[in-house]
């Protein structure tokens, strides 16, 4: 540039800016659009997992966070869960005089639905909320927008990490709330009938079948995904400032508590439909 | 807008054989039926510190993201490095933006990791084949030119707001950008810490040779930083030249900044 010039505009240009209305959508325009975008989330997902860069070390960051660090929350909770299941199955079963049956019941009720449902609503409440805050004050504090401009994909590097961890730390937790509830269990059927630790055991496990466990495995596998891609939903398109922060961090748990309901559901389906054809 | 011969001043910068870095041309922005950037053309040149001045709202920041690729402009043409930016490829934008430094006006820090992880954050992932002890090294060097080694371990939260702005500089530089964009540098500080961030912004220029926008209502941060000055009005430039000329014009727009800085 030669001539840097001095210059000045019509001051009389005309404001095209008009203020908009408030028109609050509908409660069910936000729903088709929460899930038109979880949609296209799940599909970038899927697309850009194989991509490189791999965040191998972020995924193990946050393996820890959501897997350790949920894991005394899990565990308490499973503990007495196992302890009330028990001891609230106990005059159902007394009054037919089957309670030698309990522990079957106990084993089967916690490892088909009690635990993985457990994990999974202790884990929508904690990890989904977690990442909603998380990459929702991200967001609002343009962390994410910085991220970007230095290069770095921020879906690989925040989205993919914690829906792989989410999807590979549930199961793990799975097992340990069935291992923590049963122990429960135990506890009230040793103080009850005094039955030893190898009988209740081994009586627990008598009815456990194969599908059982691919059951419970599908099922967390499937809850931790869906509590990942909707904590990282949410927190991605948060708005608003602090309010949209809070507002994300409350509605991934919703989402993902409804979510694990209806996958729950779902694989129940599934499973009864698999085992319909397998022994037909 | 017509530039008004009439008016010119020469200017202290030598402009003479620089190349455009950025070029825009026409550039319209809307969200809704809020137009945002109006008819918006400027150029951005080798080695210069350009600052886009004006008031708060009045779209200055949305401007830089444009350039930047956060956002998409409806219309004009937006060059960097003379590459159109609207309709780029993903790819083709990562490989422009690690010759851009952005310079957050909250600084932008990531708050999980400390200073030296948030410095070394981008150079990990776009330097490729750098020993860690490379890495700590280019760290501690990016971190003692804005003059905060000593806190290379502390956390964002444990930072001043001026400590923040200079790792947020000190982040950027980490990958040598040849364009630097300032959003609102000393924007929330006081004044000593202000004229500190401003010595910095020309330290960069000197030092990293980069070019530079930066987006301010500090008509102090203009005066010391800026080459020239182009004057944002309601999402359109109105005034465009040096501080010296643009400290003279008699115009109901920019006046209140320089009478509202007279003591």
């Amino acid at each position: 540039m030669q001539n840097t010039s001095l210059s000045q505009a019509n001051p009389t240009s005309e404001d095209t800016s008009k203020p908009r209305k408030a028109r609050g959508p509908k409660w069910w325009i936000d729903f088709l659009v929460d899930l038109a975008g979880i949609y296209l989330f799940v599909v970038r997902f899927f697309k850009d997992l194989f991509r490189p860069p791999y965040e191998f070390k972020e995924v193990l960051n946050q393996c820890y966070i959501i897997g350790y660090k949920t894991l005394p929350l899990i565990a308490f909770t499973a503990y007495i869960g196992g302890i009330v299941f028990t001891r609230q199955s106990r005059p159902s079963l007394e009054s037919f005089g089957a309670v030698s049956w309990l522990p079957s019941l106990v084993g089967v009720g916690i490892i088909r639905s009690l635990g993985p449902l457990i994990a999974g609503l202790i884990g929508a409440g904690k990890i989904a909320s977690n990442i909603g805050a998380e990459l929702g004050s991200m967001k609002v504090t343009e962390q994410i927008d910085a991220m970007e401009v230095s290069g770095t994909n921020p879906f690989t590097f925040l989205v993919i990490t914690r829906v792989l961890a989410c999807s590979l730390m549930l199961p793990i937790l799975v097992i340990f709330t069935d291992i923590l509830a049963l122990l429960g269990g135990f506890t009230n059927v040793y103080f009850g009938e005094g039955v030893s630790f190898s009988l209740y055991f081994s009586q627990a496990f008598s009815t456990i079948e194969m599908e059982d466990i691919f059951a419970s495995t599908l099922k967390s596998v499937l809850f931790g995904f869906s509590i990942g891609i909707i904590g990282c939903y949410k927190g991605f398109t948060s708005k608003k400032g602090t309010v949209g922060v809070g507002k994300a961090a409350n509605s991934s748990v919703v989402m993902s508590m409804f979510m694990v309901f209806v996958i729950d559901l779902f694989t129940l389906q599934i499973m009864t439909f698999i085992r319909n054809i397998l022994y037909s | 807008m017509a530039d008004t011969k009439s008016n010119f001043i020469k200017p202290l910068f030598d402009y003479e054989g620089r190349s455009r870095v950025v070029e825009i041309e026409g550039l319209n922005k809307s969200f809704g039926d809020n137009h945002v950037l109006k008819n918006i053309s400027m150029e951005l040149y080798e080695g210069e510190n350009l600052v886009v001045l004006g008031r708060s709202g009045t779209g200055k920041s949305v401007l830089i993201k444009c350039i930047v690729g956060l956002l998409t402009p409806d219309s004009g043409k937006l060059e960097v490095f003379g590459q159109q930016i609207p309709g780029m490829k993903s790819y083709q934008m990562d490989a422009i933006r690690k010759k851009i430094g952005f310079s957050f006006q909250l600084s932008a820090l990531y708050d999980s990791m400390t200073v030296r992880q948030n410095i070394e954050f981008p150079l990990k992932r776009n330097v490729h084949g750098l020993t860690q002890a490379e890495i700590n090294q280019r760290v501690e060097e990016a971190l003692d030119n804005v003059g905060l080694l000593y806190a290379i371990d502390l956390m964002p939260v444990e930072l001043s707001g001026g400590m923040k702005k200079r790792v947020g500089i000190a982040r950027t530089l980490i990958l040598n950008p040849e364009i630097m964009l300032y959003d609102e540098p000393t924007s929330g500080l006081d004044p000593i810490t202000a004229g500190e961030i401003n010595e910095l912004i020309l330290q960069v220029q000197e030092q990293y040779h980069t070019s530079a926008i930066i987006i301010t209502h500090d008509i102090t941060c203009a005066r010391m930083t800026g080459n020239r000055i182009n004057f944002m009005y309601e999402g359109e430039f109105v005034l465009k030249g040096t501080f010296e000329e643009l400290s003279h014009i008699d115009d109901y727009r920019i006046k209140p900044f320089f009478e509202y800085n007279e003591f």
